[in-house]
């Protein structure tokens, strides 16, 4: 059994948001996920956009998080060692029709607090963005939407909530909730039993099952997939912005931008499903993709992709963004309707749902050794020849290059394995350090990273894992 | 046995030469373009030949495995025989590139020799 | 920061490496040094253990291992150096010397100047993405030379149950060393309507073992969530396209993909070296010389070859006149030929040809876009024929040569044709 004040279920953007946000007050925290590591699912596969929320609806609780995290992220994303650009945003209008939704466009944008959007004229479009379509009439520009690597974000949150005393408990399923005297007593998992005093469903996608097990049951969730391409750096046609269609009633529709890595990236289709888990990607997805890109950007190259992927948006019906407490469960804070602004509104969830827990009781005094600062692991690439000199010098692996296409080091690989949130499959170390997620895939490094992960987990390269359990890269050794 | 279809690989052309005998025997042969293609074909029917190459484990390297070749190529149905000796048999270092792992390898006159190092 | 002088660098000591710096040596190059981000000699060869190399370069039949071998014996008997574990990290060419910037755990970030430099890097291969091959996302889809790797040089079996995509010698030849090993290949599947690896690897590794060889299909969709489960296979229509109703569930475990190599010019590019539309690989004279001067490069880094033997060829040559370029002996041209791929002809190797220095032959490698049968090969200036000769069956999958003589060109455009053979000569 497992004592703790606070219970997060889900190490997503949210959840993990979530835990380093409370380990500003002197409780104890732990944060579960069902998953080998900590990043969730939808977190983790999206557009990568801190948005600014000029498109949300007005007056809604998403707008209102929306709008007050985009400006947090400058200084998070320094604090914690992470990457981060403030690129952006063209939409440009290429009909009459779309021409003439621009005024309404700007004013809800005005009426969500976003008064920074401003027109810009096709040659002002043209001039910002060369690749544009030139039948391009007229367009808004969105300073503030950026871009930043999704799942560093939920590391860093993670890493500096469990430098300020956070626990996470990977790898273990919440089953059940018991509820006595109108709050949860205990909860039980695939691992031990928890006794929280306060519980915070931020399951992302499976939101719905973990409020079941607390008889709340007036929504569901429904994944909406999206599919996305991730170009070649050195792909011809690339955008300086993130280029954004006129939105219609579906989606924010599909758009182009460059990554923070210096990829392109397009994406993403809107496609209602049943499945939680089905995060295939088809050639039906890839046409319409490249057709719907070709609008903005004819000459984007799909040719030039060297990787696909596919999340899943955690839509909730009936929609909306909801924060809710309940006089039956006095002890539980339950998140729905968290969609594809989730990531953006981390920043502003996590300070949102402190407060509700303060409001419903928790006791709130400050952690005077909390310190927002958390060190990333030293990135060789990012280094100066000197700076690189100096690295190798203290530690040798440093010198040694596992991933080429990405300039990977095994000094960074066997430091990512060792960090307090150890990254123990091929796919936690990818998405950390990005070997494998160059142009070659880990055609050239995938085997030497298994060895790596092996030696240092003193593990049999037969436990190696792409990412869950039973997702094993090897069968077993040629000769015992 | 009766027919068979070969491939000829001796020069690029790859007639398909069809064969029909039994065992030592050659009854007829069709589609060889040469007198190289007869012969490879004829050799192909018979006793096809190959070199088997592999890798057997090396004990105390920084390898975990040295590369292997039969000296000279076998008896083609000799070759999962010949992989169930080497899954067997272990080398110790160092291991020198042209070194016999087994000699006399399945009583064909080839030795199985390290075609790769391992110190 | 460390720093090393030399007169010739090879970046990259696999076959192509290798010959180029014994080459190197053989013709004057005082120090000739060798960067190689292994920590051993030979390159892809270690991996390759398979026969079949050296029967054009030898006249006999050796291993990867054993091939690499003799080029590293003569390559250190002649006084070639190397430094080992070093990745290079940038390439920058000044006028008198270039400077190579690369990092090794021992010395750290190292310096290498030299006189000229050959680029000799190899390919890497092409994968799931650049196919773009729909269906779930999970373990066990490998490029068949990662297996390759992974079984012949880690020890570790990438799967029971295969399905290889694409008829490339490096599938083909994986084929048969998981069968040797106790695997079950399920098929060879290939897109085309003809094998694109060599008739010899389609005998010995498929024929012998009955592994069935699709030609007009392929992998259509990859299941399974943590380990591949499956894959459906389609007959493809002759645009390529599937044919759904021809779609058909093969269970496995793993996804081998062959489905080709793309020279490897990261390092090219950061030189502003000029890279090749078709070829992917730097644009080269008949000295394996770059468009920066000296700058040369050789084997699959220039285009991708099917023997080795041409890899040691050609490397020889950009060896001998990196060394050349070194002593400063390699006169400029008075003037070039383009040499430009006709009627089915993918490309020509080297792309131009500089007139002017000496009187000698000059081999062209190309690639045929078709497999035909009964072709004449010609090269042409200004629809004046210069040389020729015929073969009996070209194929996609093996290079073709011709051989020409200098002193037979004029500046201007040289193209290389293959015609169906007109009956009755």
């Amino acid at each position: 059994m497992i004592k703790t004040d606070i219970l997060v279920i889900g190490a997503g953007a949210v959840g993990c948001a979530i835990a380093r946000e409370l380990t500003k007050y002197r409780v104890k925290v732990l944060v579960v996920d069902k998953n080998e590591d900590i990043g969730g699912l939808a977190s983790r596969s999206n557009s990568a956009i801190i948005h600014t929320g000029f498109d949300a609806p007005p007056g809604s609780l998403e707008s209102e998080l929306v709008v007050a995290a985009n400006p947090m992220y400058e200084k998070l994303c320094m604090d914690m060692d992470i990457p981060f650009a403030k690129t952006g945003a063209i939409l440009p209008a290429f009909t009459d029709e779309q021409f003439a939704m621009l005024p309404s466009i700007k004013e809800k944008a005005f009426n969500n607090r976003v008064y920074d959007v401003e027109y810009l004229t096709a040659e002002q479009l043209l001039a910002m963005e060369p690749n544009l379509s030139p039948d391009v009439k007229a367009g808004l520009f969105i300073p503030r939407e950026s871009i930043i690597d999704p799942f560093l974000l939920v590391v860093a949150y993670a890493e500096n909530a469990q430098t300020n005393g956070a626990s996470f408990l990977l790898s273990t399923k919440v089953t059940g909730m018991k509820i006595e005297n109108n709050k949860i007593q205990s909860v039980t998992t695939t691992g031990e039993e928890i006794v929280p005093s306060y519980v915070i469903n931020a399951a992302g996608l499976f939101n719905d099952e973990i409020a079941a097990m607390v008889n709340k049951n007036d929504y569901s969730v429904n994944p909406r997939k999206g599919q996305f391409y991730i170009l070649d750096k050195n792909t011809n046609c690339k955008v300086n912005h993130i280029v954004l269609p006129i939105p219609t009633k579906l989606t924010k529709g599909k758009l182009m931008c460059p990554t923070i890595h210096g990829n392109m990236l397009v994406g993403p289709t809107a496609e209602d499903l049943v499945d939680k888990e089905d995060t295939s990607c088809d050639s039906a997805g890839l046409f319409s993709v490249e057709e719907d890109v070709r609008r903005l950007i004819p000459n984007v190259n799909l040719r030039d992709t060297i990787t696909q992927y596919a999340g899943l948006r955690a839509n909730r019906n009936p929609e909306g963004l909801h924060v809710d407490t309940y006089d039956d469960v006095k002890n539980y804070v339950n998140l729905s309707g968290v969609r594809s602004t989730g990531l953006t509104a981390s920043a502003a969830l996590g300070k949102y749902v402190a407060q509700t827990l303060i409001k419903i009781g928790m006791e709130a005094e400050f952690n005077t050794r909390f310190t927002p600062i958390r060190k990333g692991i030293p990135r060789f690439n990012e280094l100066s020849r000197e700076e690189q000199n100096e690295l190798i010098k203290k530690n040798p692996l440093y010198g040694k290059v596992i991933c080429r296409c990405e300039t990977v080091t095994e000094g960074e690989i066997t430091d990512a394995i060792h960090r307090p949130i150890p990254a123990r499959s091929m796919d936690a170390i990818k998405r950390r350090l990005r070997p494998g997620a160059g142009r070659c895939q880990g055609g050239f490094c995938g085997p030497r990273v298994i060895d790596i992960l092996a030696k240092e987990l003193r593990l049999s390269a037969a436990d190696i894992n792409k990412n869950l359990s039973g997702s094993y890269m090897i069968v077993g050794k040629i000769r015992d | 046995m009766a027919e068979k279809q070969i491939t000829c690989i001796i020069c690029p052309q790859g007639c398909d030469i069809l064969v029909d005998g039994d065992g030592n025997n050659i009854r007829s042969m069709a589609g060889q373009d040469c007198k190289r293609g007869e012969t490879y074909a004829r050799d192909e029917f018979i006793h096809p030949l190959r070199v088997l190459t592999s890798t057997v484990k090396v004990i105390g390297a920084d390898v975990p495995l040295v590369a292997v070749r039969t000296s000279k190529p076998i008896p083609k149905d000799l070759l999962f025989r010949g992989m169930d000796e080497i899954q067997k048999v272990q080398a110790k270092v160092p291991v020198k590139r042209g070194d016999v792992i087994i000699p006399d390898f399945l009583n064909t006159g080839a030795d199985l020799v390290a075609t790769g190092e391992a110190c | 920061m460390h720093e090393i002088k030399c007169d010739v660098a090879i970046i990259g000591g696999g076959p192509a490496g290798l010959a180029a710096a014994a080459a190197a040596k053989k013709h004057g190059a005082e120090k000739v040094l060798i960067i190689e981000r292994d920590s051993a000699l030979g390159g892809i060869l270690q991996q390759c253990i398979h026969p079949g190399f050296g029967l054009i370069y030898y006249n006999e039949e050796l291993t990867g291992p054993e091939y690499a071998g003799r080029f590293i014996s003569e390559a250190e008997s002649l006084g070639v150096e190397s430094i080992l574990n070093t990745m290079v990290l940038e390439l920058l060419p000044g006028a008198d010397e270039t400077r190579i910037i690369c990092t090794n755990s021992d010395f750290g970030i190292t310096e290498i100047k030299a006189r000229s430099v050959i680029l000799a890097m190899g390919c890497r291969e092409r994968t799931r993405g650049n196919i773009q091959l729909p269906g779930t996302r999970p373990a066990g889809v490998y490029t068949a030379g990662a297996a390759q790797r992974l079984i012949n040089r880690q020890n570790a079996m990438v799967g029971r149950e295969v399905v290889i995509l694409g008829s490339g010698d490096i599938g083909m030849i994986m084929a048969r060393r998981l069968t040797l090993e106790g695997s079950k290949v399920v098929a060879v599947v290939e897109i085309m309507n003809f094998l694109s690896g060599l008739t010899r690897n389609r005998v010995q590794c498929l024929d012998d073992f009955g592994i069935p060889l699709m030609l007009s299909h392929t992998v259509t969709w990859i299941t399974g969530n943590r380990r591949v489960e499956g894959v459906k296979i389609a007959k493809v229509d002759e645009n390529k396209k599937p044919i759904p109703e021809t779609e058909q569930f093969f269970k496995c475990d793993t996804l081998l993909l062959s489905v080709g190599l793309i020279p490897e010019n990261e390092l090219s590019c950061t030189a502003s070296v000029e890279i090749g539309p078709v070829t992917s690989g730097p644009v080269v004279n008949q000295y394996m010389q770059t468009s920066i001067p000296s700058i040369f490069a050789c084997g699959n880094v220039v285009h991708v070859n099917d023997l080795v033997d041409n890899v040691s060829v050609e490397s020889e040559i950009a060896g001998k006149e990196a060394a050349a370029y070194a002593a400063g002996a390699l006169p400029p041209a008075t003037g070039s030929v383009s040499c430009l791929a006709g009627s089915n002809v993918r490309y020509v190797c080297p792309q131009r040809i500089d007139l002017g220095n000496e009187e000698k032959d000059i081999t062209l490698y190309f690639r045929v876009s078709a497999p035909e049968t009964k072709v004449r090969i010609f090269a042409s200036q200004d629809n004046k024929e210069l040389c020729s000769k015929k073969a009996i069956k070209v194929n996609p999958g093996e290079m073709e040569h011709l051989t020409i003589k200098s002193k037979d060109l004029q500046p201007g455009k040289l193209i290389v044709n293959i015609s169906k053979e007109e009956k009755n000569g």
